[in-house]
């Protein structure tokens, strides 16, 4: 469980990587804040710059903007009601009455405080899973990661799509457009369009994922209007504030224990992310809770939401770095950064790689409480970001993602490709589709499709491999349930049930 | 007027020393190096990380800027798929200007190329070889699960026999060419992304035996794969329990090296600048410990000594070449 | 609603072209090479194709804000169908068009000269942004481009067809 801890710890010891840390924490921070971006689009663009990192540093980059950028959402949303990132929804409910009250120093300080602490509680779950997971993921062969694969694509249509038909058909075109080029498992060249050279290795993901997150956030921002977000501004209140803050945090360890639980189990489920967590956990704690000033600027919410929310980042890792399927956007973005260096995503990933297990714990960590302590330092110039033009924000998106999606392969046609990804993405979003279906479905589907030939060479060509492997039964069994869900909900409401 | 004279003289010696020793002298102790590398080159390895050759390449890249001008910074890219023909064909596309190095096993790249032809994308004579390592013998290996001891058992399985690999490359035609060389019957299973997971799969029980060179399958020893046959003339001093194909009754060398090469169209400078920097990167002991201590023996063959291989792989390619296509067609 | 209901139906049918693409361009491979396209594209299809279906079965009966196969909660509407009251169509071509025209841009005469170009030129028609923000944030850029690319990683950034680079091979 420990192998590979010392080449973390002792990256983590040079300066060249304590300063991509801070610097990565200072970019998810200020992406947290500004409404309409987030570490997903932070972490889209800054994926091309790590090419020239070595890989430990690369993924403690991207490991960092991720945990960052959540508390950078909390900025706005407890001083101008303007929540940086969907992880921060629930945040304004109890932090801007705060803040109106001139106690936007103390919530600041409760929301660092917690997000710190959920932080932890999260990335402790991730470190103690590890022996589990470990072992697990040698049960998965062929049959086993293609149900998984099948599994995670059907729950993340549900979940995040509302309509399953909609989200399972979106993932199936990421899954389509994964296959174009080279198959590994056949050897052949397919789908290629006509194209002799520029399609042998499919579409490139980052190019693609960069353009679909980031490029269609900048057409959104650029049909927006004149600023990010424009509101009240409120006072801080003093030092004594930010001390209170702290103390607060620690009053409620129930609160605090049964949001960052949440949080962690909310992160495990493949697709859903601190946006769910948030609102959950402080869904939950309004429900039981016997402050009166819950909804009004209660301590109590406040750090559920934010306990929660950090706690996810945790939860979303386990899966994705046990088995190569993101918990989340986010770690999306981060096994398009472990694919990129070269490190093998999937079961062996524990097994082969634990030192890059152990950046993204530090990564995780590191973001956290830097952003916090920065955050908390640099709040109300933070906040004074969202006032930035989208007139100069969105040409600077564009042209970040334009130079990033060229640097990777040198290739001119990589820099049309995000641009129709952008789109595309765009699109999408506008109609309804979400885009995280799509985009597992792309990084996933030649995995599936090398699993599925896999298994039916295994078993020469009979489909029962499926059913007589156990663990791949379980999980079939897993996918009949979560695609039949809707139709039982349904009868409960009607009645039938 | 004699001292003047001496003076003269000794000035034309000096003269004549410096005009005529110097640019010798100095081509001696260190060639004029009229090539400019790019600040960042990269090797780009055909296979999955974490195996042999990827590890290699990786030590390699970290020593070998020092014996560089301007001492670039090396970065290996890993780009696995279709059986190792991927990252081949980036090399063979890529500009012949020195930011990109190949690293690949010779026999898997020629093997492609025997096997899928003009599909393989790319035409392996048009390279420009450098040097060579990772010298040994193939291997055959079976799973823990299996009782198999010997290539006999093999033989009389009364089964197609499954092997895990890659779905190309040298371990498909090194399985397919000692199928037919010692007649017993096999099935591919294919699509593994490099020799670890191939062997992880095996491990699992996804086949009953792999395919892969004498130190890669050491490794997997503790796990418990078990040799039963190595593709060489003797015993290696390894294994020395595992009988070679020889004594089993099938005169069967097979061998496995890594190659590094540059795109076609690469400069003779350019070649014979990562040539002597090769050379002389695997003669520098802090180097070849590193090699050691990830468990590898640090073999070196030169330029000619590399052109031989490729021409014996060739051959035995083109010996095979039906049989290759066969089994490519059945993977298809 | 109704433009919004438009466009659904237009991307949904080149969703559908995209898959049915993938189902009868796999028919000509090999089996093992056909198999999974043609069975994810035929079932991708038939999704869309049911959702294409619950989308005009809506149009017939009064909006009951449940979709086709849905999980018989509401389908909370996304954030820019909330937002449909501001959306224009010019807009959006317009931005779209900036994108096209930046990856000409590049194509032409490269990112150097493409990048402060277009962000000033964005700056200033779009949002009308001074002339000092336009053009400070153009050349942090620029230097940060140029010199992160070009000068630190040695990545040679694409010069453009009119100073003498050539696309890549398609």
């Amino acid at each position: 469980m420990f192998d590979g801890i010392g080449t973390a710890v002792a990256a983590l010891a040079q300066p060249d990587v304590v300063g991509i840390v801070l610097l990565a924490s200072v970019i998810g921070l200020v992406a947290g804040v500004l409404p309409g971006l987030g570490n997903v689009q932070a972490m889209a663009m800054a994926l091309p710059f790590t090419f020239g990192m070595d890989r430990v540093s690369a993924i403690y980059f991207l490991s960092a903007i991720c945990a960052s950028a959540t508390f950078g959402g909390s900025v706005p949303a407890i001083l101008i009601n303007v929540p940086g990132t969907p992880a921060s929804a629930a945040t304004t409910i109890e932090g801007y009455p705060m803040a109106k009250r001139g106690e936007g120093n103390r919530a600041l300080a409760i929301s660092a405080t917690a997000s710190v602490m959920g932080g932890l509680v999260g990335i402790g779950v991730l470190v103690v899973s590890i022996p589990f997971v470990k072992w697990a993921a040698l049960l998965f062969g062929p049959p086993e990661t293609f149900m998984l694969v099948l599994l995670g694509l059907i729950t993340i249509a549900y979940a995040i799509q509302g309509n399953i038909i909609r989200g399972l058909a979106i993932s199936g075109i990421g899954v389509l457009l994964s296959l174009i080029g080279y198959a590994s498992v056949t050897g052949v060249y397919r789908f290629s369009l006509g194209s002799k050279h520029y399609l042998w290795d499919g579409i490139e993901q980052v190019a693609f994922l960069t353009g679909v997150f980031g490029l269609s956030e900048a057409i959104q921002l650029g049909m927006k209007g004149r600023v990010v977000a424009h509101a009240e501004e409120v006072a801080l209140g003093g030092f004594h504030g930010t001390l209170q803050g702290i103390i607060d945090t620690f009053r409620y360890p129930l609160t605090f224990v049964r949001s960052s639980v949440i949080g962690v189990i909310v992160g495990i489920a493949p697709g859903v992310g601190g946006s769910v967590s948030n609102v959950v956990a402080y869904a939950m704690t309004a429900q039981i809770s016997k402050d009166p000033l819950i909804g009004k600027g209660s301590v109590e919410g406040l750090v559920a939401c934010e306990s929660a929310n950090n706690a996810t980042y945790g939860g979303d890792a386990i899966p994705t770095l046990a088995f190569g399927i993101p918990g989340s956007l986010a770690m999306a973005i981060l096994l398009g950064g472990l694919n990129l260096h070269g490190v093998p995503v999937g079961p062996w990933l524990m097994r082969e790689h634990m030192e890059i297990v152990w950046v993204v714990v530090f990564g995780l960590l590191a973001g956290t409480v830097v952003s916090c302590v920065g955050g908390l330092l640099l709040a109300r110039w933070l906040a004074r970001i969202t006032l930035i033009s989208t007139s100069l924000l969105v040409p600077t998106i564009v042209v970040l993602i334009l130079t990033g999606a060229y640097a990777i392969r040198q290739n001119f046609w990589d820099v049309v490709v995000a641009i129709l990804s952008g789109i595309f993405g765009y699109f999408l979003t506008r109609h309804g589709f979400s885009l995280l279906p799509l985009i597992i479905g792309f990084l996933l589907g030649a995995v599936a499709e090398q699993a599925f030939i896999q298994s039916l060479h295994i078993s020469e060509g009979s489909l029962s491999i499926f059913f007589s492997h156990p663990l791949s039964l379980l999980l079939f069994l897993g996918v009949v349930a979560t695609g039949l869900y809707p139709v039982f909900q349904r009868l409960v409401v009607k009645g039938v049930l | 007027m004699q001292s003047i004279f001496r003076r003269d003289f000794c000035s034309l010696i000096a003269a004549l020393f410096v005009f005529v020793v110097g640019p010798s002298g100095a081509a001696n102790a260190q060639p004029v190096k009229s090539i400019a590398l790019p600040h960042t080159i990269t090797i780009v390895f055909p296979f999955a990380a974490g195996g042999g050759g990827d590890v290699q390449s990786r030590i390699v890249a970290r020593y070998l800027p020092k014996y560089l001008p301007g001492a670039p910074t090396f970065i290996v890219k890993n780009e696995p798929g279709a059986g190792g023909r991927t990252g081949v064909q980036t090399v063979y596309r890529s500009k012949a200007d020195g930011s990109v190095i190949g690293s690949t096993y010779t026999a898997g790249a020629v093997g492609n190329q025997a096997i899928f032809g003009d599909d393989a994308g790319y035409d392996f004579a048009k390279f420009v070889l450098l040097t060579s390592t990772y010298h040994q013998p193939y291997t055959i290996a079976v799973g823990p699960q299996t009782l198999y001891k010997s290539i006999a058992d093999l033989k009389k399985a009364g089964k197609p026999i499954p092997f895990c690999n890659e779905g190309g490359s040298l371990s498909l035609a090194y399985i397919v060419i000692a199928a037919k060389e010692m007649g017993f019957p096999y099935r591919l299973i294919p699509g593994y992304p490099g020799a670890p997971a191939a062997t992880a799969g095996m491990l699992r029980g996804d086949c009953e035996a792999v395919s892969y060179g004498l130190e890669f399958t050491n490794r997997y020893l503790k796990e418990g794969v078990r040799p039963i046959a190595v593709h060489g003339s003797e015993r290696h001093e390894l294994w020395p329990n595992v009988p070679t194909s020889k004594e089993q009754g099938y005169p069967l060398e097979l061998k496995i090296d890594m190659v590094f090469y540059l795109p076609p169209g690469s400069s003779a400078e350019l070649a014979e600048l990562l040539r002597d920097a090769l050379t002389k990167l695997y003669q520098n002991k802090e180097f070849l410990d590193a090699i050691r201590a990830a468990k590898f023996t640090p073999t070196f063959a030169g330029t000619k000594q590399t052109q031989r291989f490729v021409s014996e792989l060739t051959k035995l390619y083109s010996k095979y070449a039906s049989e290759l296509r066969e089994a490519e067609a059945k993977i298809k | 609603m109704r433009k919004l209901s438009e466009g659904r139906i237009i991307l949904l049918i080149l969703l559908l072209g995209c898959a049915l693409y993938f189902v009868f361009a796999g028919l000509g491979y090999g089996r093992n090479s056909r198999l999974f396209p043609v069975a994810v594209g035929t079932v991708t299809a038939v999704l869309i194709l049911l959702d294409l279906a619950s989308l005009w079965a809506s149009g017939l009966v009064s909006r009951t804000g449940v979709g086709a196969g849905g999980s018989g909660r509401t389908e909370v509407p996304s954030l820019t169908e909330r937002e449909e009251v501001g959306y224009s169509g010019a807009r959006l071509m317009r931005m779209v068009g900036w994108l096209l025209g930046s990856a000409l841009g590049v194509g032409l005469v490269g990112f150097a000269l493409t990048v402060p170009v277009f962000i000033v030129s964005f700056g200033r028609v779009e949002g009308r942004a001074s002339w000092v923000a336009c053009l400070l944030t153009a050349v942090v850029f620029f230097i940060f481009i140029v010199g992160y690319f070009e000068f630190f990683m040695r990545i040679r950034m694409f010069r453009g067809v009119l100073f003498g680079d050539l696309l890549p091979l398609i």
